[in-house]
């Protein structure tokens, strides 16, 4: 088995809300007690809806936000505790590809500006003949071809899809091992989404990448995890309530929530989409995370919840090679 | 081959009720590399009662066709050419009496924006009442009775939702009361502009299945227009499918998701990993969507199509109607599927 690359344990973030007419601060725990584990070379997708933390969750591992109490090891140093030189090192090491390319780049320097001024930083090259290669060659490992054509260009002046291509040869610019795509195709077309993903899984063949895929798509999600392999995290209010390896988490769910985020995924079937009926759920709406339900986080909404849930919060336990935080797990996996 | 105008005639009895016809539209737009085309020669029909789904992805012109369909004009688009008939009559040519009876009475609109359409400073009840003061409807008791119907129909609890205002709605909410804000004058006609596209996973499929249940009780015509088509799935009974500003296959939406005859439709439907099916079947569009301002000659899909010869590079194809509400715009559809 290969080494473990990012590791958290019992990881918190809370942020701090303040109360518009006085009354004091409060918090709201964006991020609670997530223990995950990342290989060299392995996946994880994170799936939740808005407001679940994945996020979150992923800048925390990036050591762009710092927890409120836990820790996040990368190569089994907490990244906290590191030296300034190890830092800046992990930093160089583990990158982000965001969600709206538009906005992440800045809108008033060329394209050849954005990626060689990484590579002059860290001095990966020494001069900017040797950027010019160097972004020549990250172009065309990204599918952007002849690579002249897009150096001189502005962000404004190209696709969405060529964008999010830039912001993956910058993610991959600094040779990282560990890179967080958070919704990295979600704004995209959908005829490129998939081309987007196959790319991210060639390079990650090609340099040997870890990713942290946060998506809320559980159809992108399958076609990421069956391509690249790996295992599935499912977030809600913060908290992880299953985690298991790749597509089975999908097929066959262990949490109620899962089976509602599978049940209430589109199928582009008329005949099946139109035979399904209303998602069974006691309440529609996602709880505010200041107002989140005792006991079982998700007791609110879930068709299946009784007195228990409502009052005891579950276990985050193994259940077969699955991880699951629910009191029915055992009898829910087999329909009971 | 036949081309929609000359089918038009011969096929008008054959079919329902035509409440609104598009022909020939073609808009453009300034901006500042030139004129883009957003609308290019678009043919449709929409069908009393049916819900319509209009798919494309961005920039294939299909919110510009629901703003035209109001007249919401934008101050820098250029209407080129074409006519929008809505019960026989050209919506170009109303006068602004004529207009105001037409919007939200006959035809109304829920816009992308749907989680910002509500004024920050009125409660839902001014909302409703406010429009129907506005289309000359003074009778507040009976505008709130119907508020409070179409409210309940949306599965929101109207004694509660009534009294407040937008920031205490949640965004599904939100969604739903703009949409009976839509309902509230009985339009023959509601536009959904991207309904969903705002709305969490959960929230999305109970706004589709509501609205599926409504267009059902009331009977009214839908235009549901989304980038997303398996949403479609769940609740058009026609779709159409829109590329580089033209509608290039129009159908049932079994015969567009079971049998799609155009080589996007088919691409497009391979592209979109679900939860069920054979994982390993999906895969991209080659290429990229055309660039607008400057659309390749020929069929517009051409450069991304695996099937494009000499002949789709340099001419157009036709939309042709090739069976029941069934149109399809290219030149090989016949070679392809073995007709």
């Amino acid at each position: 088995m290969s080494e473990v690359l990012v590791e958290t344990k019992n990881l918190v973030k809370e942020f701090k809300i303040r109360r518009r007419f006085g009354g004091g601060d409060r918090f709201i725990r964006a991020v609670d007690n997530v223990s995950i584990t990342l290989r060299e070379g392995e996946n994880l997708a994170l799936v939740g809806e808005s407001g679940s933390g994945k996020s979150t969750l992923g800048r925390l591992t990036l050591g762009l936000l710092r927890p409120t109490s836990g820790n996040v090891f990368y190569m089994g140093k907490d990244i906290w505790k590191m030296t300034k030189e190890e830092f800046r090192e992990f930093r160089r090491n583990a990158q982000i590809i965001h969600q709206d390319p538009y906005s992440s780049f800045n809108p008033v320097k060329t394209i050849f500006y954005s990626l060689s001024t990484p590579l002059l930083h860290h001095k990966i090259a020494r001069n900017k003949r040797e950027a010019y290669h160097m972004v020549a060659d990250l172009l065309r490992r990204v599918g952007l071809e002849p690579p002249s054509d897009f150096m001189n260009r502005y962000p404004s002046r190209m696709s969405g899809g060529q964008l999010q291509r830039i912001a993956i040869a910058r993610a991959i610019s600094l040779r990282p091992k560990y890179i967080v795509a958070d919704e990295a195709v979600s704004m995209l077309d959908a005829s490129l989404r998939l081309g987007i993903i196959d790319l991210l899984l060639d390079l990650q063949k090609e340099y040997g990448l870890s990713y942290l895929f946060i998506t809320h798509d559980l159809g992108i999600t399958r076609y990421f995890i069956h391509k690249g392999g790996g295992k599935v995290a499912v977030m809600y209010l913060g908290s992880l309530v299953e985690l298991g390896k790749g597509e089975e988490v999908i097929r066959n769910p262990y949490h109620p929530y899962t089976r509602i985020l599978v049940e209430a995924s589109p199928i582009p079937d008329p005949k099946m989409a139109k035979s399904r009926g209303i998602p069974k759920l006691r309440s529609l709406d996602i709880p505010s995370l200041t107002n989140i339900p005792p006991g079982c986080k998700f007791s609110s909404r879930c068709p299946y919840a009784d007195t228990i849930c409502e009052k005891k919060v579950p276990e985050y336990r193994k259940v077969d090679d699955r991880l699951v935080a629910c009191h029915y797990a055992e009898q829910f996996k087999t329909g009971e | 081959m036949e081309s929609l105008q000359e089918t038009e005639q011969s096929n008008s009895q054959e079919e329902d009720e035509i409440i609104l016809s598009i022909r020939n539209l073609t808009i453009d737009f300034k901006v500042p590399r030139g004129l883009l085309r957003a609308v290019d020669k678009l043919n449709l029909d929409v069908y009393k009662g049916e819900c319509l789904g209009i798919v494309g992805e961005s920039g294939s012109g299909k919110s510009v066709l629901a703003h035209a369909i109001l007249r919401l004009k934008d101050p820098n688009e250029i209407i080129r050419d074409g006519k929008i008939l809505f019960e026989g009559r050209n919506v170009f040519e109303f006068s602004d009496k004529e207009l105001r009876e037409y919007r939200w009475k006959d035809v109304s609109i829920v816009f992308q924006g749907a989680l910002t359409s509500l004024n920050p400073v009125l409660r839902v009840i001014s909302h409703m009442v406010d429009t129907a003061e506005a289309h000359g409807i003074r009778d507040k008791k009976s505008v709130i009775k119907k508020a409070t119907e179409l409210l309940e129909m949306v599965r929101l609890d109207s004694d509660v939702v009534l009294r407040r205002y937008q920031h205490e709605l949640s965004g599904g909410m939100k969604q739903r009361v703009v949409s009976a804000l839509a309902l509230l004058l009985d339009p023959k006609l509601v536009i959904l502009d991207e309904p969903t596209s705002a709305l969490d996973m959960l929230t999305q499929k109970f706004f589709v299945k509501i609205l599926a249940e409504i267009k059902r009780k009331k009977n009214i015509t839908m235009m549901f227009i989304t980038h997303d088509i398996a949403t479609v799935a769940e609740i058009a009974d026609r779709v159409a499918v829109m590329y580089a500003g033209k509608v290039i296959e129009v159908g049932p939406v079994e015969e567009i998701f079971y049998n799609p005859l155009h080589p996007y439709t088919k691409a497009l439907l391979n592209s979109i990993p679900s939860v069920v099916g054979d994982v390993s079947q999906f895969k991209p569009i080659p290429g990229i969507p055309p660039d607008p301002v400057n659309p390749p000659p020929g069929c517009r899909f051409h450069p991304r199509c695996p099937f494009a010869t000499d002949t789709c590079s340099k001419v157009e194809p036709n939309l042709e109607k090739i069976g029941y509400k069934r149109w399809i715009s290219c030149h090989r559809w016949r070679e392809i599927n073995h007709v």
